[in-house]
């Protein structure tokens, strides 16, 4: 048996054949080495993602649990009205006596329930009309690009509202109306990286030996448009949020009682604003951290992943 | 470059169409009935009065009729009546108009002027305090939604220094210096907020021009540095820009919806509430119409504008 040589190649091939468990920990400190402020995105997205995962045991109180006699609590303030040990109310509470550290807990579980499901939901969507748009061509590309030229032409938050209005208040309404708002920008650009990866030898000899559409698409277009799909969800999330808490203040989110950080804003705690600010700063507060997380996040892994997409 | 601008403005009759036709399903799949909405307040009706008042309406005739009269009437820029008052939703949005025309128009300038002037000392003074300063800010903004920002707008004042924006809106024509106090604040809620945007995309291509050959090239033959910056390297950077400027400005047409809630502006955007809330079926078409009317035609301006920028475009794309 000949001796192994230690050419670069075996020595390539032998580092990326390491054990998940150093490979995936080691990439990790490459990462926060290279994009320390996108390594600090993750963290504000994980604090968050954890808050949403165990919501009903970090949370000190029931979110939905009235005081009356604790109403607008200060923050860090022991109210004794209610319970003689004394209420701890960390972030203080809203007009009803509503803890709002609970509530923030819990609005980030409906935050990220809504952004996540409504990313994958209108990601895939848009990257399916976007690839197929590209493969077929034709009338049926350009009868594709008119629809999502007339999607373009309504705002990001009147279409959103027009839809939720038609469709109803529901978790799920509300995710499928952000899903269907991020259709066309996704499928624009899907549909662009497509068009560029079919100009490539292999799926030209794809093609040749007899793969079906099917096949075509899902086993050699999909995979290798998939930076550029990642790169776009990960900016979209943070504006899938932002729509997401504006519905909620507008009254047109997930209804009520469901704790959600655009709802919090809103409503009758507007009354007493000039009272309690603490009402109005806390969930904003809790929105932006949410979105600059993901927004650092989502600008490491493009400039990752694909410088190209700048300015997207 | 008329040949260009004769294809950009074919290219724009059937998303139009679609447009139209989008909106009259959508809002006919709305649920609820503004019949009933109408009739709530009435002592009894019967059966017969519903029929009589659908009559009226025009909501007996079959859908496909409704979608004629509706797309006839957008081509002669005629929405129908509005179902609540009968007055013409032309009318009425061309009223409110101004108010969200003004400011949409001041939020862009606002966030035009910022986003560029500071992308631009970003760019020139990269890497110093300026830059890192105009960065955390660019990143910071994208992240605050716009109706926090007004919201702490009209509150933080309120708290620090008991000072409370006025709540009642005057026509520019009426009271200049009233309509400013108002509108100042209204528009700087969004435009602050958008100019983030612009400011980083500023900053990355005018960087990008700035390491080009002809920039090296036209200071080596000794030209100032602000006819380099501003003749050479900011002209071409501005390309790109100016498509995203024209995206901004749907954004900041969604964003007035937010607004003129929160500065009580009797604008377009809240008149669109106002009527799904009652499900003003005619008046919520027409809403939605101009908006994606005015959103196309700022896309068309883009377009046209891209062409007077970039040569290569009016030759490339004829």
């Amino acid at each position: 048996m000949a001796q192994e040589q230690q050419t670069p190649l075996a020595l390539l091939e032998r580092r990326a054949k390491a054990p998940a468990f150093q490979r995936i920990p080691k990439g990790l400190w490459t990462f926060t080495k290279r994009k320390p402020v996108g390594a600090f995105g993750a963290l504000l997205m994980l604090i968050m993602i954890f808050m949403a995962g165990t919501a009903q045991w970090i949370s000190p109180y029931d979110p939905l649990e009235v005081h009356p006699r604790d109403r607008l609590a200060n923050v860090w303030e022991t109210k004794y009205t209610d319970n003689p040990d004394g209420n701890l109310y960390i972030l203080g509470t809203d007009e009803i006596g509503r803890d709002l550290l609970s509530r923030t807990i819990y609005g980030a579980r409906t935050s990220v329930t809504i952004a996540f499901l409504a990313i994958i939901l209108g990601t895939t969507t848009g990257t399916v009309i976007g690839m197929a748009s590209a493969y077929f061509g034709g009338y049926f590309d350009l009868l594709i690009q008119r629809v999502i030229d007339a999607m373009f032409a309504f705002p990001l938050l009147i279409f959103a509202i027009a839809i939720v209005s038609v469709v109803g208040q529901s978790m799920f309404n509300v995710v499928a109306a952000l899903a269907i708002v991020l259709v066309p920008s996704v499928s624009r650009t899907t549909r662009g990286a497509s068009l560029s990866v079919m100009q490539m030898p292999y799926i030209e000899a794809t093609k040749t030996i007899g793969a079906t559409t099917i096949r075509t698409l899902a086993l050699h277009l999909a995979p290798n448009i998939m930076a550029v799909v990642i790169v776009l969800a990960s900016i979209q999330l943070g504006a899938a949020i932002i729509v997401e808490a504006s519905l909620s203040f507008l009254g047109l989110g997930t209804p009520p009682p469901t704790p959600s950080w655009g709802a919090m804003l809103s409503g009758s705690s507007r009354n007493f604003l000039e009272l309690a600010p603490h009402l109005a700063v806390i969930p904003g507060v809790a929105i932006s951290l949410a979105v600059l997380g993901i927004n650092l996040l989502g600008d490491a892994i493009r400039d990752v992943w694909d410088p190209r997409l700048r300015g997207t | 470059m008329q040949t260009y601008i004769l294809r950009r403005l074919l290219l724009m009759i059937p998303t139009f169409f679609l447009v139209a036709v989008g909106i009259f399903v959508l809002t006919h799949l709305m649920p609820g009935d503004v019949i009933l909405i109408q009739l709530e307040g009435a002592a009894s009706f019967t059966p017969a009065d519903l029929d009589r008042l659908r009559a009226e309406l025009g909501l007996d005739k079959p859908y496909y009729v409704q979608m004629f009269d509706w797309l006839w009437g957008v081509v002669r820029l005629d929405f129908g009546n509005s179902l609540w008052n009968s007055q013409p939703v032309a009318q009425e949005i061309l009223q409110r108009l101004p108010v969200t025309l003004q400011l949409a128009i001041m939020a862009f300038t606002i966030s035009s002027i910022l986003g560029i002037l500071f992308g631009v000392l970003a760019a020139i003074r990269q890497d110093t305090i300026v830059d890192h300063v105009t960065r955390i800010f660019a990143v910071g903004g994208l992240s605050m939604p716009d109706f926090w920002v007004g919201t702490l707008l009209i509150l933080l004042p309120l708290i620090w220094w008991g000072f409370a924006f006025q709540t009642t809106y005057t026509a520019p024509w009426v009271d200049f210096g009233n309509n400013m106090k108002l509108m100042l604040p209204a528009s700087a809620a969004i435009g602050v907020r958008a100019s983030a945007g612009i400011m980083r995309l500023t900053r990355t291509t005018l960087l990008e021009v700035l390491r080009q050959d002809y920039v090296r090239t036209a200071h080596a033959k000794g030209l100032r540095e602000r006819v380099v910056i501003y003749r050479h390297a900011l002209r071409n950077a501005l390309i790109p820009v100016v498509t995203v400027m024209g995206a901004q400005f749907s954004r900041l047409l969604g964003g007035t919806v937010i607004v003129e809630l929160l500065f009580t502006l009797p604008g377009v955007g809240r008149l669109f509430l106002d009527s799904i809330n009652s499900r003003d079926l005619t008046q919520v078409q027409g809403n939605i119409m101009v908006i994606a009317g005015i959103f196309l035609l700022m896309n068309l301006i883009v377009d046209v504008s891209y062409g007077f920028l970039d040569p290569r475009i009016r030759y490339a794309r004829l």
